[in-house]
């Protein structure tokens, strides 16, 4: 549950944040009392509305691209103030057999997960090195975790950016800049209509199917990952680093 | 917790009855104190008093016992909608130092503790199709070279929270496991519990691990792998 105290005039910067994981997160950041960058790869209605919602600031940007990332935080830094928080969850997912899919699929894939998210910590860290607080939330995959089939790229970048993660909590090691992971498992998002195309189903028929293998017997809540961006962008966020919370219903394989 | 009275029940759990087991101890008492910030009514066990709305002074090893209190609490507070199992037993003994007796308690309060609690508790969450426990192990529950005794025993709680939460999350009841640091600042824990029982709705048969540093948790108990 939201508490508008606890972010008081915090800057987070959430990109991918038109659908879903994103858009849930940017809300409730903002509910928090946070200052919301709401980032979009291109500009589409969908940003301006959560852009509204939030009382946020919309921000256009391909984050594959380090020089439009560079121009988007300076853009932030002016009109908001310097970025203390990062969700990064912008995601690229293409499904297709491995042998199947081109390099341009690939790295398709790779610059948006991996390469995107670390223009955006490179971009940010400077800064909060100045404010000495930081909270960098990376947000990966049960994908990256177990694998999943036709999914080799965006499984592959999704394990990437969790060891980029830890290793980025290991070289600050510092309980003012933490860094951690979320690995989400099936969430209700437009991403699943992606694994519904794959299997020429409904996205209601690959949530029916994914459930019967969730202990807690159904699909996620964008608004369940949201809550615990709000925990480790907040009190949890002194307490956990290079962590990874695998919010997935109950998959055991999945904890460590 | 000097927020106390700024922040009577902010996450709408006026009313809702938490059990927290070695509820006199470190850990236990900041649970305690930190879901009476949140709203919660609290009951604690412990072999001593302790702090909470209502206490109750049971061994968690004596399985009938702890049966008879969780009566006593759902008759006076009502039915439970969160458990913590915090009651353990640590101390550093290297290997083939320890007594049996002493290596039977200490696998008796932290597996037999916790199944007890467990038992007594969640087939009536199981009956009402929701409820949260969360259980508390150690971080050396991994490995942990002079604590073999404190990580085997605790590290049955690992096992036993992550196949109990497999098999009682269809039912609608959540159980994951604090596994902290040795040592690790008790209101870390608690804070874990406060998030895991207002906004953790979609996790079960997890492990989280509150740590000083990255540093720590990589140093001194030698080459631990995740």
């Amino acid at each position: 549950m939201a508490d508008k105290n606890r972010l008081q005039g915090r800057v987070a910067l959430v990109t991918g944040a038109g659908q879903g994981i994103g858009r849930a997160t940017a809300i409730r950041l903002a509910q928090e009392g946070a200052r919301v960058a709401v980032n979009g790869r291109v500009s589409h209605p969908k940003i301006d509305q959560v852009a509204q919602e939030t009382g946020g600031m919309p921000v256009i940007a391909d984050i594959a691209d380090a020089a439009q990332v560079e121009r988007m935080i300076k853009e932030i830094d002016e009109r908001l103030g310097p970025i203390e928080i990062l969700v990064a969850n912008a995601a690229r997912m293409i499904m297709r057999p491995f042998l199947e899919q081109d390099a341009q699929e690939w790295w398709a894939q790779v610059h948006i997960n991996l390469t995107g998210h670390m223009n955006c910590i490179h971009g940010i860290l400077p800064g909060i090195r100045r404010l000495g607080t930081g909270r960098i939330i990376l947000i990966s995959s049960f994908f990256g975790i177990i694998g999943w089939e036709n999914a080799a790229a965006y499984s592959a970048s999704k394990s990437g950016i969790s060891a980029l993660g830890e290793t980025l909590a290991a070289e600050l090691n510092s309980q003012d800049i933490s860094v951690n992971i979320i690995a989400p498992g099936v969430i209700d998002t437009p991403q699943l209509q992606v694994d519904a195309d794959d299997l020429n189903i409904s996205r209601e028929e690959v949530k029916a199917i994914y459930s019967k293998d969730i202990p807690l017997g159904r699909v996620g809540h964008p608004e369940e990952v949201a809550g615990t961006v709000a925990f480790l962008a907040g009190e949890g966020g002194p307490m956990y680093n290079g962590r990874t919370l695998h919010i997935n219903g109950g998959n055991c394989r999945c904890s460590k | 917790m000097g927020d106390q009275e700024m922040a009577p029940d902010k996450r709408g759990n006026t009313g809702r009855v938490g059990l927290v087991t070695g509820a006199a101890g470190a850990i236990g008492s900041s649970v305690v104190r930190r879901l009476a910030v949140d709203g919660w009514e609290v009951a604690g066990i412990d072999l001593k008093e302790c702090e909470a709305d209502l206490s109750l002074c049971v061994d968690v090893t004596d399985r009938a016992a702890m049966v008879e209190a969780v009566r006593q609490v759902v008759e006076k507070l009502g039915p439970i909608h969160l458990l913590v199992t915090a009651a353990g037993d640590f101390e550093r003994i290297p290997f083939g130092e320890i007594e049996p007796d002493r290596w039977r308690r200490m696998l008796d309060v932290w597996l037999g503790g916790t199944a007890n609690a467990c038992a007594a508790v969640v087939p009536k969450m199981v009956q009402e199709g929701s409820g949260t426990v969360v259980t508390v192990s150690t971080d050396v529950s991994q490995a942990g070279p002079n604590y073999v005794y404190v990580a085997a025993a605790s590290g049955t709680i690992v096992a036993y929270s992550k196949s109990f939460g497999c098999e009682v999350a269809r039912s609608g009841v959540r159980v994951n496991c604090i596994a902290p640091r040795v040592l690790t600042n008790p209101d870390w824990v608690a804070a874990t519990v406060g998030f895991l029982a207002n906004d953790g709705g979609y996790y079960a048969s997890q492990i989280f691990s509150p740590s000083e540093s990255v540093e720590n948790e990589r140093g001194d108990i030698g080459g631990r792998q995740k």
